[in-house]
């Protein structure tokens, strides 16, 4: 029973990640639509993931305003300090 | 626009501005990324320069096996776990969290603890579970970029990922102060406003 139910919640993860195996997304479309249960198990997780990314930590940290600097910075090191930077490197990737 | 791959073969070539363009496209996230792990900006923005600096030296490496943004976020990675081995992670707990906000509305002060309950539930989790998480949520990585960075199968960086979020979900069912998160009312932490408050200190 509790193996059913998380392999279940497995599936709505990769429904919401369009990560469903092609062959599943019709059958999910269908509980969606005449099961009450799992649209609310869908639901929540649908919700969980919006709510984790609107926690994010940092995520009204002001990072743009140094942005400029790092970039001036690093182009001054690879000017100035790197001579040779990429000397006998061969363009293989 | 050139792809990461053309801007790499210019910079090999001598095209130093190449390089410019690069850092452009990724800066931000890994800004932001590496602001995550220390909740420092100075020293996040030490690493990042340190790692673009390494990455640019460390170039003629780049086999383009992975994408060339996780293999920036490897070496920032690297960087910044040499240089802070000894910075321990800050988690937030609730109690540390400005709720001394009279005027509030309810639902305003749920979303807040809400959004503490799960800062602090997130960081309770195993490092490669949080990780996967991190890069999919905060960071919008596909689980192809998620695996690079994690050096993993594909489908373990999905399982990890899979594991956190239903593992928060255990939780947070479990808590007693969220019992509206499974129920109503369905509100959005960022419609409350939420963005605009310091919550981290």
């Amino acid at each position: 029973m509790e193996d059913s139910r998380k392999e279940t919640e497995w599936w709505w993860i990769d429904f919401l990640e369009n990560e469903l195996e092609p062959g599943l997304e019709a059958d999910l479309e269908l509980l969606l639509e005449h099961s009450q249960e799992d649209r609310d198990s869908f639901e929540s997780i649908r919700l969980l993931k919006q709510w984790v990314g609107e926690s994010d930590p940092v995520g009204d940290w002001p990072v743009d305003a140094r942005l400029d600097r790092i970039r001036r910075k690093v182009m001054q090191a690879i000017d100035h300090e790197i001579q040779e930077p990429l000397a006998t490197n061969s363009l293989r990737t | 626009m050139k792809s990461d791959f053309e801007l790499i073969q210019e910079v090999k070539s001598g095209n130093k501005q190449a390089f410019n363009m690069l850092m452009h496209r990724h800066e931000k996230f890994l800004m932001k990324s590496i602001v995550r792990m220390t909740r420092d900006l100075d020293t996040a923005e030490d690493v990042v320069q340190e790692a673009f600096i390494k990455s640019y030296k460390r170039l003629h490496l780049f086999e383009g096996r992975s994408s060339f943004r996780s293999w920036l976020y490897q070496i920032a990675l690297n960087t910044a776990r040499n240089r802070f081995r000894k910075y321990a992670r800050e988690s937030v707990g609730v109690e540390n969290m400005d709720l001394a906000v009279g005027e509030e509305c309810e639902s305003r002060m749920i979303a807040l603890d809400v959004r503490g309950i799960l800062q602090a539930e997130i960081a309770k989790l195993p490092e490669r579970q949080r990780q996967a998480l991190s890069l999919r949520i905060f960071d919008d990585l596909s689980f192809k970029e998620i695996a690079e960075i994690m050096q993993c199968p594909y489908d373990t960086a999905k399982a990890n990922y899979r594991h956190a979020l239903l593992k928060l979900k255990e939780r947070l069912e479990g808590n007693s102060m969220l019992k509206t998160w499974s129920g109503q009312p369905r509100f959005s932490l960022m419609e409350l406003g939420l963005n605009q408050m310091e919550v981290d200190g």
